[in-house]
């Protein structure tokens, strides 16, 4: 007689679990309680779904509306030195690509001269970024003197979080590029376009302006990649550091 | 200016198998369907302009190019043969660049060659550098999301879209696609075979040649679909549209006995007529209707059916046996596979039943539109139309 087979340590073989289970699933009894098993599993796997998909929106809210009670005082003071430095309007919106390429308005204080869309061609041959399709300058003179300073301290991107409360945007995901970007995308580019875009992301934290497109790309897939509510607030503790010393940005 | 004509094959009268609500051109290859991938290569090759002569269900394909705008390229879809003169022409029966594009015949044909774009895929993916999905082993493509055991056998190539969980003790592979959002129990094993997205895989099953879609099987190698009743051996996990969701029926069983008991007041002494109507899934329920008062107190005891989860408060008519033989075949498929609600879009232009000649192109239209006519997107879309909506320039 083999003593192995009747030591109770010794986990049974795969077939035999098969034919087990198959036996109890086929009695009355077994069905009802496998049943019920499965309605207990599949309930725990749609409550992980919902802490990715659920809670980032949750987050989102929760974060942009506290975000915006905090920092009105700073929206009133940015608002009357914008109106007194030239008279021209607070805000400055911008149509940009959201969720899946659909196309939303995005807030910004305006930081730059009325007209500055018009003197872009003009500039376009001093472009600091090499062979990408983004446009951007250390010493642009489009730049009021009041938008260095909301720029160097991203005060400008306070109005995004109309955008979040809105659902366009999300608190963290890949900054929304412009339509005219978009059009020279590569076809592997557009697949950052698959998650929100948000207001920080990889990319603000690593050095923010001097990363290449293809680096932004790469940065932009690892975040969707491994995106959830822990990533989320991993980013936003690291933001606010890369933001008060104005890292890279201009 | 280069454009192209993409040429989608009418193959609706051979899907006799699966019977997708979709047209082939947009059935799933691993994470996007084939149409994507053919105006992925129209990017790649500078392609201003791109037009789709699509025969079969033109509007689905329209409302899908809406939701997913990731060419930002002018696309046309046009639902009769247009003129191609001056462009360069594609017939979409296989991945761009693909040799064996040999004429699919019949519905078991139609299947094999969905597999086989799967294969294709995979084989044509090595070569791409940046991709969401990323390499998890030579050969073993994730996507984002997806929680795999230490312990599970991975034979190369296989792909499991995003936000999937795979149990423990799995055997996947070679050959294995398993669409986003499903659930692949403890045991079980996948060879060569489809698991379509929010499918859930039984513990201790094992799929060759086969497709798990839904609540169904379908055999790849015989060409037959077997419904599976048990919902532990293979199950739907996504969200059914043609069914209330919890708020509607709260809403429902707070009114219905309020609003039922204002129509029987009204309706004293009258007697109400009773019609049996067939809902999605094939049940037929008797239907009772008030003949006086407004809309809402005729319609009364309909409500007790949204509380009951069987309809919905937006959506097509209800139709007895009668009302489906005198719709053409075409408008039936439609119209078959939209949700059945107590309001519908053809009472807002007066025509409040089936029996009435023109609310069978009511009907076709809100069923054509179901995506943008649903309970909650009407609210949002009224709630959109204040603010104006930017357009691509």
């Amino acid at each position: 007689m083999n003593k192995t087979n009747l030591t109770e340590d010794t986990p049974p073989s795969p077939a035999r679990c098969a034919v087990d289970y198959w036996i109890r699933s086929s009695s009355a009894g077994g069905s009802l309680s496998l049943r019920i098993k499965l309605r207990i599993k599949l309930a725990l796997w749609k409550g992980v779904i919902f802490m990715s998909h659920g809670l980032k929106r949750g987050l989102d809210i929760i974060g942009a509306s506290s975000a915006l009670a905090v920092t009105s005082p700073i929206f009133l003071l940015t608002a009357f030195l914008i109106k007194m430095d030239d008279g021209g309007p607070v805000f400055f919106r911008q149509i940009r690509v959201g969720y899946h390429g659909k196309l939303f308005p995005m807030w910004k204080f305006r930081s730059m001269v009325v007209n500055a869309d018009s003197l872009k061609d003009q500039l376009s041959s001093q472009n600091d970024v090499n062979g990408g399709v983004l446009f951007k300058m250390a010493q642009d003179p489009r730049i009021t003197k009041i938008g260095r300073f909301i720029r160097k301290y991203s005060i400008d991107e306070l109005p995004q979080f109309w955008n979040v409360l809105w659902g366009d945007m999300s608190l963290v995901g890949p900054r929304p590029p412009l339509p005219k970007e978009v059009k020279e995308y590569s076809a592997e580019a557009r697949q950052r376009l698959l998650a929100k875009p948000g207001i920080t992301c990889l990319w603000q934290i690593s050095g923010r302006s001097d990363i290449d497109f293809a680096g932004q790309v790469n940065l932009d897939l690892a975040y969707i990649r491994s995106s959830s509510i822990w990533t989320d607030l991993k980013l936003l503790f690291l933001t606010i550091p890369a933001v008060l010393l104005g890292k890279g940005a201009y | 200016m280069s454009s192209w004509h993409l040429i989608a094959p009418d193959l609706a009268s051979l899907d006799t198998i699966w019977r997708s609500p979709n047209p082939f051109v947009l059935w799933p290859v691993c994470e996007k369907p084939l149409l994507a991938y053919w105006l992925d290569e129209a990017v790649r090759q500078g392609i201003e302009s791109v037009s789709i002569e699509a025969l079969d269900r033109p509007h689905v394909i329209r409302h899908w190019l809406d939701h997913w705008d990731l060419w930002s390229r002018s696309i046309e879809v046009h639902s009769r043969a247009v003129d191609r003169e001056g462009k360069q022409c594609f017939h979409l029966n296989g991945l761009p660049g693909s040799v064996n594009s040999h004429p699919v015949n019949t519905p078991n044909e139609l299947m094999k060659r969905w597999y086989d774009l799967q294969v294709e895929s995979l084989n044509q993916r090595a070569g791409e550098k940046i991709h969401l999905d990323y390499e998890y082993r030579p050969g073993i493509w994730l996507g984002p999301g997806v929680s795999v055991p230490e312990e599970t056998i991975f034979i190369a190539p296989c792909w499991v879209g995003g936000y999937t969980k795979i149990g423990g003790r799995c055997r996947l592979g070679p050959h294995a696609f398993i669409g986003a959002g499903s659930f692949v129990n403890d045991d079980a094993e996948v060879i060569e075979s489809i698991v379509c997205e929010n499918t859930f895989v039984g513990s201790h099953i094992t799929l060759k040649n086969m497709v798990a879609q839904g609540g169904n099987l379908i055999d790849l190698k015989r060409g037959i679909r077997v419904e599976v009743s048990e919902n532990f051996v293979i199950s739907s996990l996504g969200i059914d549209g043609s069914k209330p969701g919890l708020f509607e029926r709260f809403t429902a069983s707070l009114f219905a006995p309020l609003v039922e008991w204002i129509a029987l007041f009204v309706n004293r002494g009258k007697s109400a007529s009773r019609s049996a109507v067939s809902l999605p899934g094939e049940q037929t329920v008797e239907l009772t209707t008030y003949p006086s008062g407004p809309l809402c107190l005729r319609r009364a005891p309909w409500l007790r059916l949204i509380s009951k989860g069987k309809m919905k408060f937006f959506g097509v008519l209800p139709r007895d046996k009668n009302d489906w033989e005198s719709l053409s075949p075409e408008a039936r498929f439609v119209i078959e596979n939209a949700p059945v609600g107590v309001f519908s879009l053809s009472d807002l232009y007066g025509c409040h039943s089936p029996k009435d000649p023109d609310e069978w192109m009511h009907a076709l239209y809100q069923a054509s539109k179901i995506h943008e006519l649903g309970t909650l997107q009407v609210f949002q879309s009224f709630l959109k139309t204040l603010f104006l909506s930017p357009r691509f320039p």
